[in-house]
């Protein structure tokens, strides 16, 4: 009946979908990923850019558990930036711009050499029998057995594009889109709901004025996103800043009747980090220069992204658009900027933190459809649900990464222990232990994890063993070494402006010193501190000593956090019987929420930390939950 | 919810008044003494009952009928007052537990009262503390905090935080669209930092308000400390002698000094290397007193000066200083300014708090000692000058001590160019004063964040 057979099918071949293809097919698993269009894999349909704060963190996390993502960058970019280099140590992060080309071909090219499966056709079904699933059935009538199935399907399903007036059936764009699946899987107990979101115009580069913008140049020499891979400086390419002006606020102040917010023919659901132009000028209607990132699509070819000026008005208002912008007065759209509807399933009590669905045996859901943004956000999910689908063919423990593990960690446990109405960014403001999760610990926390699991080789895992071990070792050296306050040393201190020892002090008491970094420190006691073997090693050794303090102490509340949110709550439990013990607010908020778990009770906005500590209480240990309600044993 | 009951008032009144307060209030009340309470929805309801235990006509008493949610605890409550006999408050009780009411917790009809809404924790502790003051100043102060004065700070203080918090995650994670410089993150973090050293300030003067204004007489044998406190009380209370070790153990008396009720406290003259046990464990309780004053005031005796014994007992004083510079009638000015001299440097080298250190020169024996007199006042004065009205909670003065900790490292990590230290550090404080702040989440900085800042790609 089945015409092949696999262990684990991927629906969807976007940057979810190639984590988890990849992934499962690292784990030694059977898997097929389907596509609508085998030249569009890793398709990247809004900026043409990877990192940034938060989204760089997820990059070298998932690049330290055996992602594809770190090399697909690595292989593609056209420049590479380190940011936030004056804002503390652990801020620190890159951001890459990719040709998107070159993108998709090094994606499906790392997938075939690697032996996944990947086919044309579109899945219109998933077969699920007694809430498991059993196989997928394609639009070109075929029927695939598998025990898993990751759906990664972006905004490709029921997809809509908005554009002025016009809204028509596609996906973004206007690629073929899917109108048939997500009408069966609602009659399996799934959730479902709208989000949109909306990109730029693009415009021939020809027929922009670069001599009006500010040059955004590359660095040179740092560590990629792929583990110990440099950037190197010939193929780079400077993105550019330009501003709008008073002009471009009174076009689309007078056109705003045209703009498909006001008109009102598209969800309300969109993302408020990625606003309209349309949208900015509503909201703050006295400031007249909006950032526009200027970013090359490719090296082989003429389009530029325009980063700022999102926007789904009308064709003609984007001309005026541009117009009111002097070093784009004359350039030419070649793509229209659009708004694109579609359907989500929000994660929030539908899925379980493996990504499985609560309802379907073996249906795991990742990326764009779980309502979050972002390719990083797409990948870090794909990644985790590929791994679970297979650990969990073997009948394994499932793999479930803690808020204070990880980035990854952080986002899914948000999405699945929270409910948003807008599709979700992870911010590192979201990272409550964003002192002990920088983005140059992401080796060091997860490839062991990745190792165990048999995703990432022996050879990978002894290289970052012996970067780890090599910043450790320094990091006690100079935690040891004490100098002595004699008169040369503090003349060569005096030099470099920094005060006078009055008594003996260790080198890592020097370095914590405003004024010093390590390179410093290597200058001015070259005779005890090593040269080590990378600058980003050197780093990671002045940001151990210098936030010593800080990351002290967030370990102490990781445990204690962690350790208050152990408990479940019985299904059914009348939290009536919680009144007048805990805040009245905080018992309204648990009512309406019925949250199952002190995980989810932890997320709660009116539920303090000492609720969260009596629950645990009142949930953990008998007698006292006797005690508060004034029973007996024999009562319960 | 179970009912509770308990005596309002203390014994031995003319009037007494049982309070009870849960869902079954009024029908314990009912079925313990037979009588009809008819309660009226809504309304309070106060009427002339004979209790009856059995047949026995018990009391005649009022009882006052407050249904929820209008009542203090927010509960059906009833007000028993009764003949203040000890006797009939305990039968009183008695049959109300009798009958299914528990006797209630200390406390506990303030707690239910917050946990049900009626009042804010703030509030509850306030009222707390309206019953314990003894002075106008205490009374003033944990009035105002019941009306919320203190509650307007921390909203203030929250709304700071979170103003800084949101300008910190714009910065952060917003780089490309928001930079905002450090000196502008420095102000804001020092406003927060003035909130809440503005707090910390009050809360130790509260301390003291709360609690006897203590000022003690320290130095060393024969320096002239008793002769001061008997100039002092205006009479001879205490031995003057010259003989060292004259007085062995402390003496306290309570004198109104410009208006202000204080306990004045003469101590055994500290000696290094005293001999007898008496004479020790007068000076061990000597250094107890001294730790604990409010006002410390170290008699030094001129012609001797400024030496070990002295530096000693500034060491361990933690409130304000007066040196008394005594026996100026044996020394010429130029030995007084050499005194001085000496004890400025010596505070300044210890890094001491200089303006907890004034000086007064006086004759204690023959009574010239308006100089101490007068900076006495001025320091109680400051003292009791309060800024934020909060009353010394235990917990309050530990946490916000530690926040304004924190808070400087706020500041500090800021002028290092470590705003991801400083975004940490200020997460913490929110958290631990999440008791009085509220649970300040993730979402409501982001919400911050976009309706200040125009951000978007
Ligand atoms: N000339 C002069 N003598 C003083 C002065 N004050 C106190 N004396 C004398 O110094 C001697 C000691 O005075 P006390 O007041 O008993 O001293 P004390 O510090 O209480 O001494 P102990 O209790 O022994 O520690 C007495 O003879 C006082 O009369 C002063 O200002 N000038
Ligand atoms: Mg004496």
């Amino acid at each position: 009946m089945f015409d092949d057979k696999y262990d684990v099918v991927v629906i969807g071949a976007g940057h979810a979908g190639i984590e988890a293809a990849a992934v499962v097919k690292r784990m030694g698993k059977k898997v097929c990923l389907f596509t609508f269009d085998l030249d569009t894999i890793g398709l990247t349909p809004c900026n043409p850019a990877v990192g940034g704060p938060g989204k760089g963190h997820l990059v070298f996390e998932i690049d330290a558990m055996g992602g594809v993502m770190g090399e697909l960058v690595h292989r593609s970019y056209t420049q590479i930036r380190v940011l936030m280099t004056s804002r503390g140590n652990t801020a620190r992060v890159l951001r890459a711009q990719i040709d998107k080309k070159m993108y998709q071909l090094e994606a499906r090219k790392i997938l075939e050499e690697m032996g996944v499966d990947v086919k044309q056709d579109e899945v219109v079904e998933i077969v699920i029998e007694k809430g498991r699933v059993k196989g997928v059935k394609t639009a070109l009538g075929k029927l695939y057995s598998c025990e898993k199935v990751i759906l990664t399907a972006g905004t490709y399903l029921d997809a809509e594009i908005v554009l002025g007036f016009k809204k028509w059936r596609a996906g973004p764009s206007n690629h073929m889109a899917s109108y048939a699946l997500t009408k069966r899987l609602l009659k399996h107990g799934v959730e479902v709901t709208r989000f949109q979101t909306a990109t730029p115009m693009r415009v021939d580069g020809r027929t922009i004025d670069f001599q009006l913008m500010k040059p955004l140049m590359p660095d040179v020499g740092i560590t990629s996103f792929k583990f110990g891979k440099k950037v190197d400086k010939i193929r780079q390419v400077p993105s550019y800043l330009t501003y709008t002006t008073k002009e471009t606020v009174e076009v689309i102040k007078q056109h705003l009747s045209t703009s498909p917010i006001v008109i009102g023919n598209i969800a309300e659901a969109g993302p408020r980090f990625c606003p309209s132009i349309d949208r900015k000028v509503i909201n703050f209607p006295e400031k007249p220069d909006h950032q526009i990132f200027v970013e090359p699509e490719g090296f082989n070819t003429v389009e530029w992204y325009l980063q700022g000026l999102t926007t789904s008005m009308p064709p003609y208002v984007q001309h005026k658009i541009l117009e009111s912008i002097p070093s784009l007065k004359r350039a030419r759209i070649t793509r229209y900027g659009y708004a694109i509807e579609y359907n989500v399933f929000p994660p929030f009590k539908q899925l379980k933190p493996t990504l499985e669905h609560i309802n379907v045996k073996g249906l795991y859901f990742a990326g764009q459809i779980n309502g979050t943004s972002g390719y990083e956000e797409a990948a870090a999910q794909g990644l985790i649900a590929g791994i679970n689908a297979a650990l969990s063919l073997d009948g394994g423990k499932e793999l479930v990464l803690s808020r204070s593990s990880s980035y990854i960690g952080v986002l899914i446990d948000d999405i699945t222990t929270k409910s948003f109405t807008e599709p979700y960014r992870l911010y590192t403001s979201r990272v409550e232990y964003r002192m002990i999760l920088r983005a140059s610990t992401a080796y060091f926390r997860l490839t062991p994890i990745a190792y165990r699991l048999g995703v990432v080789d022996r050879k990978f895992y002894e290289e970052v063993e012996r970067l780890r071990k090599e910043i450790q070792r320094t990091v006690e050296l100079l935690k040891l070494k004490k100098i002595a306050p004699t008169k040369k040393v503090n003349e060569k201190l005096k030099e470099v402006g920094s005060t006078a020892l009055s008594k003996k002090v260790s080198l890592a008491e020097i370095l914590k010193r405003p004024e010093f970094n390590y390179s410093l420190l290597k200058r001015l006691f070259p005779e005890y501190v090593p040269e080590l073997s990378s600058p980003d090693a050197e780093f990671e050794v002045e940001t151990e000593i210098k936030y010593e303090a800080y990351i002290k102490r967030q370990l102490s509340r990781v445990w204690k956090r962690e350790k208050f949110e152990k408990f479940e709550v019985p299904e059914g439990f009348d939290w009536n019987l919680l009144r007048g013990k805990i805040s009245a607010e905080a018992l309204d908020e648990l009512i309406r929420t019925s949250p199952s778990s002190g995980k989810e009770i932890a997320r709660l906005a009116r539920v303090s930390e000492e609720d969260l500590v009596f629950l645990y209480q009142f949930f953990r240990d008998k007698k006292f939950r006797l005690r508060i309600l004034g029973m007996k044993a024999e009562e319960l | 919810m179970d009912t509770i009951v308990a005596p309002a008032t203390p014994t031995g009144g003319a009037i007494a008044i049982v309070r009870v307060s849960g869902e079954d209030a009024f029908h314990i009340v009912e079925s313990s003494f037979k009588v009809n309470l008819a309660v009226k929805d809504g309304k309070w309801n106060a009427t002339l009952k004979k209790l009856k235990i059995g047949d026995e006509v018990l009391d005649e008493c009022i009882v006052l009928t407050m249904p929820a949610p209008k009542s203090y605890t927010g509960e059906n409550m009833v007000e028993i007052h009764s003949h203040g006999s000890s006797f009939i408050v305990r039968k009183i009780v008695d049959t109300l537990i009798k009958h299914g009411a528990r006797a209630a917790q200390p406390g506990e009809f303030t707690k239910r009262a917050v946990l049900n809404g009626k009042m804010s924790i703030l509030q509850a502790e306030a009222i707390n503390w309206l019953i314990r003051s003894e002075n106008s100043k205490g009374w003033e102060i944990a009035k105002k905090q019941l009306e919320g004065e203190f509650e307007a700070v921390i909203r203030k203080l929250r709304k700071g935080i979170i103003d800084l918090a949101s300008d910190m995650v714009a910065d952060l994670d917003f780089s490309d669209q928001v930079e905002l410089s450090m000196d502008y993150f420095e102000k804001k973090a020092r406003y927060v930092l003035g909130v809440l050293e503005k707090i910390v300030k009050s809360l130790e003067r509260s301390v003291v308000i709360f609690n006897e204004t203590k000022v003690v007489i320290a130095g060393r044998p024969n320096a002239g400390k008793s002769s001061l406190m008997n100039s002092l009380l205006g009479r001879d209370r205490v031995i003057v002698s010259d003989i060292e070790g004259t007085t062995r153990d402390f003496v306290s008396e309570t004198v109104n000094i410009g208006g202000f009720r204080i306990r004045l406290v003469d101590t055994a003259g500290i000696r290094l290397n005293a001999s007898d046990e008496v004479e020790r464990e007068g000076i061990r309780k000597a250094y107890r007193e001294i730790e604990g004053a409010t006002v410390l005031l170290l008699v030094v005796d001129l012609e001797r000066g400024f030496g070990d014994y002295e530096k000693n007992v500034l060491l361990s004083a933690n409130g304000e200083i007066i040196i008394v510079l005594n026996k100026s009638d044996r020394v010429d000015d130029s030995r007084i300014s050499e005194v001085m001299e000496s004890v400025t440097t010596w505070v300044k080298n210890e890094e001491l708090d200089c303006g907890r250190v004034n000086f007064a020169i006086t004759v204690a024996k023959d009574g010239i000692i308006h100089e101490v007199v007068d900076k006495l006042k001025t320091i109680l004065k400051g003292i009791l000058d309060v800024e934020i009205p909060v009353v010394p909670q235990e917990r309050y003065l530990a946490l916000f001590k530690d926040a304004h900790k924190r808070a400087q490292e706020v500041v500090d990590a800021v002028r290092n160019g470590m705003l991801d230290a400083a975004s940490f550090l200020l997460e913490e404080i929110v958290r631990d004063l999440e008791f009085v702040l509220g649970k300040v989440d993730v979402e409501e900085v982001l919400d911050e964040v976009f309706s200040k800042f125009c951000i978007g790609k």
